[in-house]
């Protein structure tokens, strides 16, 4: 085929394929969004645009049930699992990827096996050690125990980073005069904040959406955390699953993870890539 | 003052010994180059030296005061690392701020230093760009520029140049040399360039498997080597070193079919049977067709390099060993099959015993 047609026939393959690639991404979410306007039955008629936009279900959620409470316990929950996957995921890393030390390769293959555990097989485990710990329905226990699926990969992830960085660098910053403190806070941290503003991220996603343990850690509404809430929102009557609710609360819960991403957007895929070219 | 004094300096890591015993005086203010074969040790030392690794057993002194358990910024030296070991989150200016701002310098002193240190290095104009917006000979004056910054005692140089290309090389090599003279400072500088360390040191260290084979002068070392390794080490072509038997008429070139003897007046001296002679690829002077000078050797060429400015021929001297003769591109060419006869000034003969060491005669 002649050069003139093949070339935009391929560009507009690509461009259908970006479109069809959005259309499945965010569809559910347009969709969800078009519901939360909804109420009553007209929940069942499918619209693909919003015939107006009454807030009630957005004011029912927080007037005839304690989300906002949610939405705090969520974000004290997540906030709480970065600080200390990101502090504990740090210093682990700094030990494992600069200091050779006697059973270290087992310390990382120790690091990695415990992520791959289905969610469900530890949760009667971790459940007794929750109790035992005293931090049964607290928020607590639910930053304890997201830290198993959290530390695994921002101490591997914060590991290869820092073997990355050349050890000559900190060597010349010893030679001037910088002490571990030093070292840390102005040579580590700077040249670590896009690997760690990844990780850090990924903790938040992955602690704010958790489910299962959320569920099963909690026992008392004002404890719990956004996912749980959503999924225990009553209806009218026992026999109405709420939908509209539902769906604006999960608007309401999405909009501040797509205002992280925007916010950190160019230093994620600074990290990503900082990550990836290297090796 | 900035002298460095080395006695009976080790290093061990683990049970791997990798410097083996090492007395050394550098005096303030020499340039003093480390050169030998890759693993010898070179760069431990300079590490010991700055600090970044512990001495195992010795001692070290710098500027007269013994300075082993000293921290590394504490010793008054810096380092310029091979891959320049910038910050690369910092600008120049703050990479060159950053020691003077550790060791609580006032803001006005660290400006003018700052600046006065770029001026010399001429990198004014880049004092706000990032290392990753920088040329590698950029960078790498940038990494002098930080370490001069301080105003150390002596300056740790390790292979500074040999990530940088031909010519740029030259130019920091010049660059280098003026500093030094400028400045006036200790400088203790590791290479593997031949070149580099003729042309910048008044001192070259030669160093062999953790131990130091010989101490001098570029001259020294190349005019009077102290041992085999060092006449192998400096020169390039390297020296010839051919096994010869002791006769009373002079030397014998083992293996040599012709008459094959060098001209030796003091063999009778010599109290070994067998030594290993050292003659520089240069040293031999090649005879015009014809002229059959008394005691010519012949050379049977094998390959012929053209190096521009001289000549370097492979081949066979005397029928026996293979060897290695050098001369002006002026001469007429030659090709390689051909057979010519070389002459070599007894002067110019370096004697060694067979373990290895300089037999002084006369
Ligand atoms: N941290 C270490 N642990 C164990 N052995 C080491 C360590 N550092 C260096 N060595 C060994 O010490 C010896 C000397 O190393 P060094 O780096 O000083 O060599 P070098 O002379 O600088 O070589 P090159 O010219 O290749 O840079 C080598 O055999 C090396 O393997
Ligand atoms: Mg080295």
């Amino acid at each position: 085929m002649p050069n003139s047609v093949w070339k935009p026939l391929k560009q507009s393959a690509f461009w259908l394929l970006v479109a069809v690639l959005l259309l499945i991404l965010l569809f559910p979410f347009y969709y969800a969004l078009v519901t939360s306007f909804k109420s009553g039955p007209s929940i069942f008629e499918v619209d693909v645009l919003p015939r107006g936009f009454p807030l009630d279900n957005y004011t029912s959620i927080f007037e005839e049930q304690s989300f906002a409470r949610n939405i705090l316990n969520s974000l004290f929950v997540s906030v709480s699992v970065v600080a200390v996957s990101l502090t504990l995921g740090l210093t682990a890393a700094m030990s494992l990827g600069r200091f050779r030390f006697r059973g270290r390769r087992m310390m990382l293959l120790a690091v990695l096996s415990v992520s791959m555990f289905p969610q469900v097989a530890v949760l009667s485990g971790m459940f007794e050690l929750i109790r035992v710990l005293g931090l049964f329905n607290s928020g607590f226990g639910l930053i304890f125990s997201y830290l198993i699926f959290t530390l695994p990969f921002t101490v591997w992830v914060l590991t290869s980073f820092i073997r990355e960085l050349p050890i000559e660098v900190e060597e010349a910053a010893i030679m001037d005069g910088a002490g571990p403190w030093t070292l840390l806070t102005r040579i580590f941290l700077p040249l670590m904040l896009p690997a760690m503003v990844t990780t850090g991220l990924l903790a938040f996603i992955v602690a704010w959406n958790e489910f299962l343990f959320a569920l099963t850690f909690t026992l008392t509404n004002d404890q719990r955390t956004v996912p749980v809430a959503i999924a225990l929102i009553t209806g009218g009557s026992e026999f109405e699953v709420p939908w509209g609710r539902i769906m604006a609360a999960s608007v309401i819960v999405t909009v501040p993870l797509i205002a992280l991403v925007l916010v950190f957007q160019r230093r994620i895929v600074s990290g990503l890539t900082a990550g990836a070219v290297k090796g | 003052m900035g002298a460095v004094t080395l006695k009976g300096v080790r290093k061990r890591f683990a049970s791997f010994e990798a410097i083996k015993g090492i007395d050394l005086e550098i005096e303030d203010g020499a340039f003093c180059v480390l050169v030998g074969p890759s693993g010898c040790g070179k760069s431990t030392l300079l590490r010991m030296i700055a600090g970044l690794e512990e001495i195992s057993e010795g001692e070290l002194s710098i500027a007269g005061r013994v300075v082993n358990d000293i921290a590394p910024a504490d010793r008054q030296v810096s380092m310029v690392f091979q891959s320049y070991a910038l910050y690369p989150h910092m600008t120049v200016f703050k990479n060159m701020a950053f020691g003077l701002r550790l060791a609580k310098t006032d803001e006005g002193t660290v400006e003018q230093r700052v600046r006065d240190v770029a001026e010399i290095l001429r990198l004014t104009d880049l004092l706000d760009r990032k290392p990753k917006e920088l040329s590698g000979g950029q960078r790498q004056r940038v990494a002098i520029g930080r370490a001069i910054v301080r105003n150390p005692k002596v300056f740790l140089f390790d292979e500074p140049l040999s990530n940088l290309d031909a010519s740029l090389r030259v130019r920091m090599r010049l660059e280098i040399s003026r500093l030094h003279r400028r400045l006036g400072t200790t400088m203790i500088h590791v290479t593997h360039d031949q070149v580099e360390a003729m042309t910048l040191a008044d001192t070259i260290v030669v160093m062999n498997d953790g131990r130091v084979e010989q101490v001098g002068s570029p001259r020294d070392l190349y005019d009077r080597p102290a041992n085999t390794f060092v006449a192998a080490f400096i020169g390039s072509p390297a020296m010839n070193l051919l096994s010869a038997r002791v006769e009373p008429k002079g030397l014998r070139l083992e293996k040599a079919v012709d008459p094959g003897y060098l001209p030796f007046a003091s063999a009778a001296n010599l109290d070994d049977h067998i030594v290993t002679v050292g003659i520089r690829p240069e040293h031999f002077e090649v005879l015009e067709k014809g002229s059959d000078q008394d005691g010519a050797l012949g050379f049977e060429i094998d390959v012929v390099e053209d190096l521009g400015d001289t000549r370097v021929l492979h081949g066979v001297l005397a029928g026996g060993p293979d060897c290695t003769v050098r001369e002006p591109a002026n001469a007429e060419i030659r090709s390689s099959g051909s057979r010519i006869f070389v002459n070599i000034l007894e002067d110019y003969i370096h004697v060694f015993s067979q373990d290895g060491h300089r037999i002084t005669h006369q």
